[in-house]
């Protein structure tokens, strides 16, 4: 048991980055980190979201519990939601989660005059608090038509009416979904593959072109003039086993070796606009920080040295 | 259709009959003519020439005259010859099932020129399909299709009267709209077909508003399924704006949603057909419903009563304080309003007596909602009555029903967290996982068709294959090839990691989206537990009825597990203690029935309590446990004249 030390220091390299989308390699690490990440992302990243509504008027066709379920689901910018408090710990209002420490209050006025049905989206939503809004998605897009209003909450015809006042509250994905800024959190594992060229070159042209086209995916490419085959997109292959199953048809197993790297992973993140992709990984390494900080044993563990030894200094941070 | 069969061709059996035209009471005012004949009674009928120049159904004399749009009541008249009996049978009565047909003699009318061009009315119009009833329809000889008009029995073509429009019409709505039908056990169709489509919760009614059903149901997020067969092609008008090739219409209303379904076993919480759904898709509003009840509460009509003179007993509406529940969120006029929150228990409606009695309707310990709306209205004899529809909101909880279109029914056994998930590289997760044993003995592959088709319409490249019509669906090649080209796995595969772990999962996962329906059958409607309540009065057992509070039977199957457990204590406290227990007074002496004495009669002796009257002692009398229901019997028999003996020891 000498002092042998597992730490790994784990890299992240950004490859593509957009507000909603990220894609990024993590390597140096394995798969528990990995996962951690993903379960963080998707359950534990706090965001902003409606989460009590009170309803004034409502003659619209869909009842208020609809209505309000429809309002929690949409995303609002929760930039302020790592520092905000959670409303059930909240000592400014006892709890009640009214104030401003934990909540934001939105109130939505609407009420169809003209003949034609009128649109209530989240753009009706309206707060003093210009840093906790409804997502805009028109401009991410950029085609900014008079249609992009927005969420559609409800549609109103003449003379209905639709009036409410909803508290916006600081929540986790895992009390409820409406509160995951995650739309898409994905991860896999880099795969290494290596096409046995010995092997391949005892396969006619035909044999090679019906052996790339067996995989769904753009993995392989068939070089048109020296009649190679190559990797085309090694991350395109999804661990399908379809080129093994097909090599092995053909009569030529081991044809191609496809292994998965177990340190290395490609994540693909996107979120609901709530926050920025990037904002939600940074966020999601903060949280499993601090759940570790969590299970470090206090400094006053000491004297039970003798009993936990290495274990015991390691866990309090030595 | 009717017109066409008053005067042209009919067949029965293989051999055409000769062309009749016949004067048929109810025919049109010109019967329209062909060849001149004898007409079925024997007596000869006038002849009539054809003068067509105009379109045949503008012409009063041409057969399909009636079939215009202009007079869609006659087009719907059978016509029917009985052969037999010499008879004619008319029908013209409403809510007679008729059924498209193609008319084999018009087929020849299709004009190249207009190809495209039909519609189904001007089919109609020109005759080449026909309504045919269900009287008619004895006489038809239809194929099954186009190409089997061209094949021969032994050497000649057969004579087919008429030609089915696809050959999925010979199946109900219910059951056309089944994908992959012809790859089921028919069991499992019918199971579908007739109970599962019958219990699903859809969009019933566009008029919920103004409804007062009793109890009504409402998906709040219902979905078309991602295949088209060829009955749902035939729903919704064709004006309908989604209309794709201006001939049919899309289809519109079903009663389901389309989830993402894997299967898979799922930590055990799927097991004899239960389902393990995604709890982050069900609060995104997946199989969200409402259901809405209504509570009826009539009032006395005051001019009635007047005569009768008891102004004193007339009901009217009222808040009150009321003893039986609360009526706090009544307001003045009886009635809750409009959002009240009612618990169980509580007064929905409020009416109350002149003379201070209390009539109101209260809501049963399992009924509770908030208040949707309030009609006062009166029936045909005046007298007035209200409505309070009370409405709830149900997420799907643990006990549900489900099924999908292939008679695979299961209960709701978990509600997983979407990171617990196995997850596809592009980070799908399932909303519902199956069990894998749901289908060897159940021989439903038609669900497994209807999910990898569904995968590769949802993500085909160009236009993908959507028809999963009965009987003419696409091959399994065409499946297996969409889903290739999409950059799937050919047979509805996927690889996915674990959600627990993040480790890649072995073996494949088969997943892709299924058109599941959510029935009527909720455990919240169900649940029945209680520790003590009401019995019965006649027999001082716990009632059964859930309504009332009651308990839950333990019948003579579960009395015989416990005997063969010899848990004889714990079948006594069931069978006794926990409900008719009883006890009576036995005298040992003469082994009768001892009787308890309340008050002592004059002339008697002063006793009270159990005593004899054989012996005329209250001595060696013995108190015994019997059940109530026996004590009863005993009763019953004394009544009847019959004495009964009871050997009695101490023990
Ligand atoms: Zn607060
Ligand atoms: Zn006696």
């Amino acid at each position: 048991m000498e002092g042998k030390s597992y730490q790994r220091f784990p890299k992240v390299k950004i490859r593509e980055m957009k507000d909603d989308y990220l894609k990024f390699e993590l390597r140096d690490t394995d798969a528990s980190m990995a996962n951690a990440l993903r379960r963080i992302m998707i359950a534990e990243v706090p965001t902003i979201a409606i989460d009590l509504v009170e309803i004034e008027v409502n003659s619209s066709v869909l009842n208020d519990e609809f209505i309000a379920h429809r309002l929690g689901l949409i995303p609002l910018t929760s930039d302020r939601a790592m520092s905000m408090r959670f409303s059930r710990d909240c000592d400014a209002c006892d709890g009640d989660g009214q104030c401003e420490f934990c909540s934001v209050e939105f109130t939505l006025r609407c009420r169809c005059i003209e003949d034609r049905t009128l649109d209530v989206t989240s753009k009706d939503l309206v707060t003093p608090d210009h840093t906790v809004v409804p997502v805009d998605f028109s401009d991410s897009a950029g085609n900014e038509s008079n249609e992009n209003r927005g969420v559609i909450i409800v549609k109103l015809r003449r003379g209905q009416e639709l009036r409410l006042r909803a508290i916006a509250r600081k929540g986790i994905g895992k009390d409820h979904a409406k509160w995951s800024p995650a739309a898409t959190v994905s991860f896999m594992y880099e795969p290494d593959i290596r096409i046995n060229e010995e092997l391949m070159e005892t396969l006619t042209l035909e044999e090679k072109r019906s052996w790339v086209e067996s995989s769904p995916t753009r993995v392989f490419e068939l070089d048109p003039e020296t009649h190679q085959v190559c990797v085309y997109d090694a991350e395109a292959y999804t661990y399908d086993d379809e080129v093994i199953k097909k090599a092995e048809a053909m009569g030529k197993p081991g044809l191609v070796d496809i292994t998965a790297k177990e340190d290395s992973f490609i994540f693909t993140v996107e979120t609901t606009g709530a926050v920025k992709a990037s904002q939600l990984v940074i966020h999601a390494i903060e949280i499993l920080k601090q759940k570790l900080d969590a299970v470090r044993l206090s400094d006053d563990t000491v004297e039970a040295d003798d009993q936990f030894g290495e274990l015991g200094a390691h866990l309090r941070g030595g | 259709m009717a017109r066409t069969r008053a005067t042209g061709s009919r067949s029965s059996g293989q051999t055409p009959l000769p062309h009749n035209s016949s004067n048929i009471p109810d025919a049109p005012p010109n019967p329209p003519v062909v060849p001149p004949v004898s007409n079925i009674t024997g007596d000869n009928t006038t002849q009539q020439t054809i003068v067509q120049s105009r379109p045949v159904h503008e012409d009063s004399s041409s057969p399909y005259y009636l079939n215009s749009c202009d007079h869609p009541g006659l087009t719907l008249v059978e016509i029917r010859r009985d052969r037999n009996n010499g008879e004619i049978h008319i029908f013209s009565d409403g809510g007679r099932i008729l059924r498209p047909l193609i008319a084999i003699e018009n087929l020849s009318k299709i004009a190249q020129s207009k190809a495209g061009k039909y519609t189904f009315q001007s089919l109609l119009d020109e005759g080449i399909i026909e309504l045919i009833g269900a009287e008619e329809e004895e006489d038809c000889r239809t194929a099954w299709g186009i190409k089997f008009l061209f094949m021969e029995d032994k050497g000649k073509p057969i004579e087919y009267t008429h030609c089915e429009l696809d050959m999925s019409f010979l199946l109900s709505v219910s059951c056309g709209i089944i994908p992959f039908a012809n790859h089921d056990h028919a069991r499992r169709i019918l199971y579908q077909a007739q109970k599962h489509s019958q219990q699903a919760i859809g969009f019933s009614t566009t008029n919920p508003n103004i409804r007062v059903d009793t109890l009504s149901h409402q998906l709040h997020y219902p979905q078309r399924p991602l295949f088209h067969t060829k009955i749902s092609d035939c729903f919704g008008k064709s004006s309908y704006a989604l209309s794709h090739d201006g001939f049919l219409s899309k289809n519109e209303c079903f009663n389901g949603q389309n989830a993402i379904v894997a299967v898979n076993v799922h930590l055990g919480y799927n097991q004899e057909d239960s389902l393990v759904m995604n709890r982050a898709s069900l609060e995104r509003g997946m199989f969200r419903s409402e259901h809405i009840r209504s509570y009826k509460g009539d009032v006395d009509n005051k001019e009635s009563l007047n005569k009768k003179g008891k102004l004193d007993e007339w009901i009217n509406f009222g808040k009150k304080p009321s003893k039986i529940g609360r009526v706090d969120s009544l307001d003045d006029d009886g009635l809750p309003f409009v959002g009240a929150n009612l618990q169980s228990g509580d007064i929905v409606i409020g009416r109350c007596a002149e003379s201070g009695a209390d009539h109101s309707v209260k809501l049963k310990h399992t009924e509770k909602g908030m208040v949707q709306k309030v009609v006062l209205s009166s029936n045909d004899t005046g007298k007035n009555f209200a409505v309070v529809s009370l409405r709830q909101v149900r997420t799907p909880i643990l006990g549900d029903k489900f099924s999908s279109m292939h008679g695979q029914k299961g209960v709701l056994g978990f509600l997983e967290s979407q990171e617990n998930f196995p997850f596809t590289i592009q980070g799908i997760v399932p909303d519902v996982v199956i069990n894998p044993h749901a289908f060897p003995s159940r021989q439903t592959p038609g669900q497994l068709l209807e999910a990898a088709l569904g995968k590769g319409i949802a993500l085909a490249n160009g236009i993908p294959v959507t028809h999963a019509t009965p009987f003419s669906t696409p091959s399994v090649d065409a499946i297996t090839e969409q889903l290739h080209r999409a950059g799937f796995l050919r047979w509805g595969n996927e690889r996915v990691y674990n959600g627990r772990t993040g480790e890649m999962i072995r073996s494949l996962i088969f997943m892709g989206p299924t058109f599941y329906q959510r029935l009527v059958h909720m455990s919240e409607d169900k649940v029945k537990f209680r520790n003590t309540g009401p019995v019965h009065p006649l027999t001082r057992q716990p009632v059964a009825d859930r309504k009332r509070f009651g308990g839950v039977k333990f019948g003579e199957m579960e009395r015989d597990c416990l005997l063969a457990h010899g848990a004889s204590a714990n079948l006594h406290e069931r069978l006794f203690t926990l409900s008719d227990s009883s006890q009576i007074h036995i005298c040992q002496k003469c082994q009768n029935v001892a009787y308890i004495i309340q008050q002592a009669l004059a002339g008697f002796r002063k006793i009270r309590g159990p005593y004899c009257r054989i012996c005329e002692s209250a001595n060696e009398i013995v108190k015994v446990n019997v059940p109530y229901g026996a004590k009863l019997l005993c009763q019953e028999l004394f009544s009847m004249g019959i004495t009964l003996k009871f050997e009695t020891q101490i023990c």
